[in-house]
C-alpha cells in the first residue's frame, strides 16, 4: 500500500511510511502465532500469547482518536476485547486495526500534530502532550516495545523468530 | 520544532524507562539467558545500553563498516551498565545537538567491507535506531519478568509498579 501525501501532510506521510515498514515485520510476527500457544505466558505475572499479540494488533487502532479527538477517555471508553480463535483471527485483527490507523493518518494535515491530547480516566488526567508525542509514544513505539516482548515469546516456544531490524538466530543472516 | 529538538525529547524521554531498568539487573543474572538460540542478559543489556550512541557515528560519520571491529565493553555490576548507558547516551545527545535540518537529508552506510547492508537517509538511520531499541528493550522486560526482577512502568503500568 503507498502513501497518497500531499505538500500539507509531509508529517502524516513519514508516519505512514514507517507504519507500513513497521507493520510488514509485525504481520510476520503474528502470522508465526499457533492457536496451540494461544494461552501459553512465560510468567505468572505475564500476559499470555495471544492476550500480548490482540495487545500489539489493536494498539495500531489507537491512532484514530489520537488524530480525530482531543483525548482518549478511559471511563467513556467501552472496550470489549476480541475472541480470537485462530491465527487467521489474530492477522484480521491486525489488518482491521492497521488499515484503520493507515486512514487516519491521511486525513491528518501537519497542523494537527501540535495540538495538545490528554489520556484521562474521568476526572484524572495521566498525560496531556503535543499530538505528534502522543502518536510517536503511545502508539508507535510502544507497539515495537510490545512486538519486542512478543519474540521473546515466539522463541520460548521454538517459534522462528522473523528478522526483525537485522537477522535474528532463526532467519535473515546476513 | 527542528528535527534534532523532535529527536532530542524523544530520546530524553525513552531514556527514563531504559536506566530504571538497566540499574535492576543483579550481576548474577548477567550469564543467564532464556533459550539456547537467545542472547544472555548481559548482552541484551549492554545492547540496550548502547544503542543511543549509535547516533554518534550514524550523525558524525557517513558509514559504519563491521569489519573495521566493534568494540563492547564488558559490565561486571548493575552499576558498570547505568554508566555505560549514560555515557553513550551523552556521546548519542551531543552528535544529534551539532545536526542541523539539511544533515538528516544526507545518506548513510550500513557495510562489511564491500558488502553494504543498507543505505538510507540519516533521517531513517536515526529513526529506525530508536524503534531499534525500543525493541530490545521490550525484550529486556520479558527477562527481567523471568527472573522475577521487577519491571518499571514502561508507557504504561506492568504488572510490578505503577498502576494507574
Amino acid at each position: 500500500m503507498s502513501s497518497t501525501a500531499t505538500a500539507t501532510n509531509s508529517i502524516a506521510a513519514a508516519l505512514i511510511a514507517e507504519l507500513e515498514n513497521e507493520g510488514a515485520t509485525t504481520r510476520k510476527v503474528l502470522e508465526r502465532i499457533p492457536p496451540e500457544k494461544f494461552d501459553w505466558k512465560p510468567h505468572d505475572k505475564s500476559m499470555t500469547m495471544v492476550r500480548l499479540a490482540s495487545h500489539v494488533a489493536e494498539m495500531h487502532s489507537w491512532t484514530v482518536p489520537t488524530v480525530t479527538q482531543p483525548e482518549l477517555d478511559f471511563a467513556k471508553f467501552d472496550y470489549k476485547p476480541a475472541e480470537l480463535k485462530t491465527t487467521e483471527d489474530l492477522v484480521a485483527l491486525f489488518e482491521k486495526s492497521y488499515n484503520e490507523a493507515l486512514d487516519a493518518l491521511k486525513g491528518a494535515t501537519d497542523e494537527i500534530w501540535s495540538e495538545p491530547w490528554s489520556l484521562k480516566n474521568g476526572e484524572t488526567t495521566y498525560f496531556t502532550m503535543p499530538k505528534i508525542a502522543v502518536m510517536r509514544s503511545m502508539v508507535l513505539n510502544h507497539i515495537v516495545h510490545h512486538r519486542g516482548q512478543l519474540s521473546v515469546y515466539l522463541r520460548e516456544n521454538d517459534i522462528p523468530v522473523p528478522a526483525l531490524y537485522g537477522p535474528s538466530a532463526d532467519e535473515g543472516q546476513m | 520544532m527542528s528535527i534534532n529538538e523532535g529527536f532530542i525529547k524523544e530520546i530524553e524521554q525513552e531514556s527514563k524507562s531504559a536506566r530504571e531498568m538497566l540499574k535492576r539487573i543483579p550481576a548474577e543474572t548477567f550469564d543467564w539467558k532464556p533459550h539456547e538460540k537467545s542472547m544472555t542478559m548481559k548482552r541484551l543489556a549492554v545492547l540496550v545500553a548502547d544503542m543511543f550512541g549509535w547516533f554518534q557515528f550514524e550523525i558524525d560519520a557517513d558509514e559504519l563498516d563491521f569489519a573495521k571491529g566493534y568494540d563492547m565493553p564488558d559490565p561486571k555490576t548493575a552499576q558498570d551498565l547505568v554508566d555505560f548507558f549514560e555515557k553513550r547516551l551523552n556521546d548519542g545527545l551531543t552528535s544529534l545537538r551539532g545536526a542541523d535540518d539539511a544533515k538528516f537529508s544526507e545518506r548513510w552506510k550500513l557495510r562489511r567491507g564491500e558488502n553494504i547492508f543498507m543505505e538510507t537517509s540519516r533521517l531513517e538511520i536515526v529513526r529506525q535506531t530508536i524503534n531499534h531499541m525500543v525493541h530490545h528493550r521490550g525484550q529486556l522486560s520479558v527477562f527481567m519478568r523471568l527472573k522475577d526482577i521487577a519491571v518499571p512502568p514502561i508507557y504504561g503500568p506492568t504488572a510490578d509498579e505503577g498502576q494507574m
